[in-house]
């Protein structure tokens, strides 16, 4: 059976020759379409009419988005590049095309690499993606098509070195920021290098808390770089602010309102590139886990929670913040399920924030833990007490708390867990004494 | 608490690519470099502006008496202070500057000095001053002209008799003469003073006026004896272009009745 195929290349003569070829002989390719610009082709390739696709290198606003949809139709992308275009190949290639071909080539080696291409994608498709992938609002591009290392960042370590601690909370304002910075900020003072990136959605506010005097593009720009296929480690480097100390930040979306910049596949690049730029890389999610858009049965529609969820697909710990009141535990054990539903077989760790006696009674810790374990099936990591005093100090003075108040009881249990996270002994302390307030 | 899997292994050396410093709120701290240099601000200005009134001060010491000093007191070193003062160059010719302050000890003062007042040469009796007397003559309305205490005038009396009015020797810037017996029997004008200071006039009731007129100690009765006259005259002197009064003139001259 002939592959059906779609070709959106710019050079008409390359074009023409390789259809006519492809008629003239059984290649076991068939040109069903030629498209005349990108728009052109995700729309024929949305069709399901065709199993792969011809582009060009040059071809106008091709990223990686476009070529996530392509792939989630089920359409192995090929590259034609001038011949010696080697920075049209890189691009092709950072973008996630596998197969990039020259135009001199006969039509039976295009032929071949196209056959090649649908079947690896074929292959590939159906063990990473789910059935009725295109139904489907989450499909990870990373999956179909990773991310390719550089050839001039060979001397750079090996992919996914860093860890990825996804730190998410219900909706309520449970501590997500607050847990999130100083986890990086004491993961950075044990030595490690640690990237903080904010990925908040619905109002990222890390730089404020820093007191980040520049609204520096960050997480933005960086999606828009990886859309492009522009983006590597250096100009990640550059995107980020160093703290010093071994702790840099990736601002967030100055105004949620920006959110669309946030494109899940975009997102999943930063994040491989940021392993490579830290050992650890503690991410600031939003709250929603919904997919609104399934309704509209619009699914090329941009997902405003899709970065949420590919940060938390690619997490290699997910620390799942809880607010430790009646109805922030309530929230917390409605959206851990959801959490669960989402992102199939993880085991978030949970940390107990804003902890005091007077919101839940008796022995706080005892009890939220008791809770915790009867709701949730497992055990609070951590249980950090509300310090409101010094909370209150670092936020006013734009500072991060272990620089503003040391001894806070918060900053100290926050220490324990980024030891627990970086797998490092946790200091003895006496716990009954911030347990009531 | 949850027993934990142990951390993976970690990436101890991760890429090193250098990201731009953020600018960060910074701690207020004391070794701030705008406090620096604010205080090295303040510090310039003070000196500069130090300097400047140093160098726009006018004011000098000045001599002045530490406490009440009475009339004929002998100063000595203790009576004297100094205080900082500017005055005028007029004003400061007749006050003594600190650094003469020593020229003053042992001399007499001629007035009562009150403690803090600026001390005058005029304070001193000076050594070559002889005495003087002031005396008050009558004079009539008319028979004086305007006068201003400092003024140099003569007096004149008109005398009935042919009575002699002792004459007198001239002395140091007086020079008074002795009048001489007129001929005739009208009466004699007589000059009975000459080139004496006029200090005060007072108006008296029924149009006369009594002035006060500083003469040589010798001289004080012709002024008295004169002010008894029913008809006495005072004449300004002006002064030359030398500043002289010229001489006296004759001393009497035959009288034109009353």
């Amino acid at each position: 059976m002939s592959l059906p195929i779609l070709t959106a290349v710019t050079n008409s003569v390359v074009e023409s020759g390789l259809v006519t070829a492809f008629g003239r002989r059984d290649l076991g390719v068939t040109v069903v379409r030629r498209c005349v610009d990108l728009p052109d082709l995700l729309a024929a390739a949305t069709t399901g009419a065709a199993r792969a696709a011809l582009l060009s290198a040059d071809l106008r606003r091709l990223d990686r988005e476009a070529l996530t949809r392509l792939a989630v139709a089920g359409v192995a992308a090929i590259g034609l590049i001038v011949p010696g275009d080697e920075e049209g190949e890189r691009r092709l290639r950072q973008l996630g095309v596998a197969a990039v071909i020259a135009t001199d080539s006969t039509a039976e080696v295009v032929a071949a690499a196209v056959v090649e291409a649908a079947r690896a994608l074929s292959d590939r498709g159906q063990a990473a993606l789910p059935s009725g992938a295109y139904g489907e609002p989450m499909a990870s591009f990373a999956a179909v098509a990773p991310v390719v290392p550089m050839p001039e960042a060979a001397d750079l370590p090996e992919l996914g070195a860093g860890r990825v601690i996804a730190v998410w909370g219900p909706t309520g304002a449970p501590g997500r920021t607050t847990v999130a910075l100083c986890l990086a900020a004491e993961l950075a003072g044990m030595g490690l290098p640690t990237l903080l990136i904010d990925a908040d959605v619905y109002g990222g506010s890390i730089g404020q808390l820093l007191g980040l005097l520049e609204e520096a593009p960050g997480l933005a720009a960086a999606t828009r770089s990886a859309n492009q296929g522009t983006l590597d480690v250096p100009r990640l480097a550059v995107l980020c602010r160093d703290l010093g100390g071994g702790l840099r930040v990736l601002p967030g979306i100055a105004r949620p309102s920006r959110w669309p910049e946030l494109r899940p596949a975009s997102v999943e690049v930063v994040l491989a590139l940021a392993r490579r730029l830290a050992s650890f890389v503690v991410v600031d999610c939003g709250f929603c886990l919904e997919m609104d858009e399934e309704l509209s049965f619009d699914t090329a529609a941009p997902r405003r929670n899709g970065a949420t969820q590919a940060v938390l697909g690619s997490a290699d710990t997910i620390l799942a913040v809880a607010s430790a009141e009646p109805v922030g535990l309530v929230r917390f054990v409605r959206g851990l399920s959801d959490l669960r539903e989402v992102i199939p077989g993880t085991d978030p760790w949970i940390v107990v924030n804003r902890l005091r006696g007077a919101a839940v009674g008796g022995d706080a810790r005892r009890e939220v833990s008791r809770a915790m374990v009867r709701h949730v099936g497992s055990e609070p990591v951590a249980l950090v007490p509300l310090d409101m005093a010094g909370m209150d100090a670092a936020q006013a003075a734009g500072q991060l708390l272990r620089d503003v108040a040391p001894q806070s009881p918060a900053r100290l249990a926050i220490g324990e867990l980024a030891a627990r996270v970086a797998g490092r002994p946790v200091r003895g302390r006496r716990r009954r004494s911030t347990a009531r307030h | 608490m949850t027993d934990l899997t142990p951390a993976v292994t970690l990436a101890e050396k991760p890429a090193v690519v250098p990201s731009p410093p953020g600018r960060r709120l910074t701690r207020p701290r004391w070794r701030d470099s705008r406090l620096l240099v604010g205080v090295l601000l303040v510090l310039v200005s003070v000196v500069l502006g130090a300097r400047l009134f140093v160098t726009a001060d006018k004011t000098r010491a000045w001599v002045v008496a530490k406490g009440d000093l009475p009339a004929g007191h002998v100063m000595v070193a203790a009576d004297l202070a100094t205080t900082s003062a500017y005055l005028s160059p007029d004003a400061a010719k007749r006050y003594y500057p600190g650094e003469r302050a020593p020229e003053m000890v042992g001399a007499v003062l001629a007035r009562p000095v009150s403690a803090g007042e600026l001390v005058s040469g005029a304070d001193f009796i000076r050594s070559n001053v002889a005495s003087t007397r002031l005396v008050s003559v009558v004079v009539k309305d008319g028979r004086a002209p305007s006068l201003v205490p400092g003024d140099h005038v003569d007096l004149f009396a008109y005398q009935r008799s042919s009575a002699v009015i002792p004459s007198a020797a001239p002395q140091a810037g007086q020079s008074a003469q002795a009048a001489q017996p007129a001929a005739g029997g009208a009466g004699t004008e007589v000059l009975v003073l000459h080139d004496v200071e006029f200090i005060s006039r007072e108006a008296l009731t029924g149009g006369a006026h009594s002035l006060t007129l500083r003469v040589p100690v010798d001289f004080a009765i012709n002024a008295v004896a004169a002010s008894q006259g029913e008809r006495v005259d005072v004449v300004k002197l002006e002064r030359g272009a030398r500043g002289e009064v010229g001489g006296a003139g004759p001393s009497a001259v035959p009288g034109y009745g009353q």
